[in-house]
């Protein structure tokens, strides 16, 4: 239910600049502002990622933690080349300041847990926070996108999404006393 | 090819042949000299034609990590061949076998990892940091 109710949250936060309001066309996120949610997102997730490797025991979080740096770190290269290379500069906008709000209080949540009360909030809400991503990208980024390899650069990074989600999915199944190698038919 | 080598080597021996039957009538360091560039002639060759059956003998295939996909997904090999992963996705990537059989760990972008397959069957495999990731391999 807890999680619902953060998926709901994050993909409130999402929706602030007209996700699911595809009529209010005038509140469809430009170039620069799409940029400034991915560049906002990715660094929300290392830096989570980070205070995880800094907090936890576990084997599978900190496998999993490590993979966020590194991936997101690597994702957050290309995205750089990228903004140089078409000459945008990140802006924010209503989304992106929502995300970094709500990265700080997820990190003031995390920061006064420990031992498997921290592994559980961390993977549960990993699990939220792709699926909220995968869904923003989806539904909000790739269609507003104007530029085309804008455009193209987010479809890439939509299965690097998906497997991180169902990563961890594996890491909080493993952890609730299943199967981390159960197989995962959802996506 | 190897046809194509064999087919040179037996025109340049005919060549090679007609030198040797001309040298008799040349002085003996010329005779020295047109040996030895013979036989360093022949030794180039027997080379490159080794070089070419050995790679007909064990042959690599390659499968191309791109865009969070193996490229491709379902290959086809015999026993005894290698298989090749070469990274070129921007994030690092396993080849992990289902049956455990085989493990690559972590291949970082740019970088491949190879493994030779000796028994017969079909393999699943995934990466373990991207479980949407999944190949086969069916070795006859």
């Amino acid at each position: 239910m807890e999680l619902l109710t953060k998926a709901v949250a994050v993909i409130g936060a999402l929706a602030v600049m007209g996700i699911g309001t595809p009529a209010v066309e005038a509140q469809a996120p430009s170039d620069p502002q799409i940029v400034g949610i991915v560049v906002t997102a990715n660094q929300i997730d290392i830096d989570t990622a980070k205070l995880a490797l800094s907090k936890s025991k576990n084997k599978e979080i900190r496998d999993f933690a490590q993979q966020m740096v590194d991936d997101h770190t690597a994702l957050g290269k290309n995205v750089g080349g990228l903004v140089a290379k078409l000459n945008v500069t990140p802006a924010d906008s209503a989304t992106s300041n929502t995300l970094k709000q709500q990265a700080a209080e997820e990190s003031k949540k995390l920061k006064a847990l420990n031992g498997k009360a921290f592994d559980k909030e961390y993977i549960d809400h990993e699990v939220t926070y792709h699926k909220a991503v995968i869904d923003a990208v989806g539904n909000t980024l790739i269609p507003n996108a104007q530029n085309a390899e804008l455009k193209s650069a987010l479809e890439g990074a939509a299965p690097l999404f998906q497997g991180h989600l169902q990563h961890a999915e594996q890491v909080q199944t493993a952890l609730n006393g299943g199967s981390a190698m159960a197989s995962n038919p959802r996506h | 090819m190897r046809i194509g080598q064999n087919s040179i080597q037996k025109l340049l021996c005919s060549f090679v042949s007609v030198v040797v039957h001309g040298i008799g009538k040349q002085s003996p360091w010329i005779r020295r000299a047109q040996r030895s560039a013979v036989v360093i002639l022949l030794l180039g060759l027997t080379t490159v034609g080794y070089g070419a059956s050995t790679d007909q003998a064990a042959p690599t295939r390659t499968i191309v990590i791109k865009a969070m996909k193996y490229q491709p997904e379902q290959l086809e090999v015999r026993a005894g061949d290698t298989v090749e992963w070469s990274n070129e996705d921007f994030v690092a990537h396993t080849v992990t076998a289902r049956d455990k059989s085989f493990d690559s760990g972590k291949i970082a972008p740019g970088g491949s990892w190879k493994v030779t397959l000796t028994k017969a069957g079909t393999i699943d495999y995934g990466c373990i940091p991207h479980p949407n990731m999944k190949g086969r391999l069916v070795v006859k």
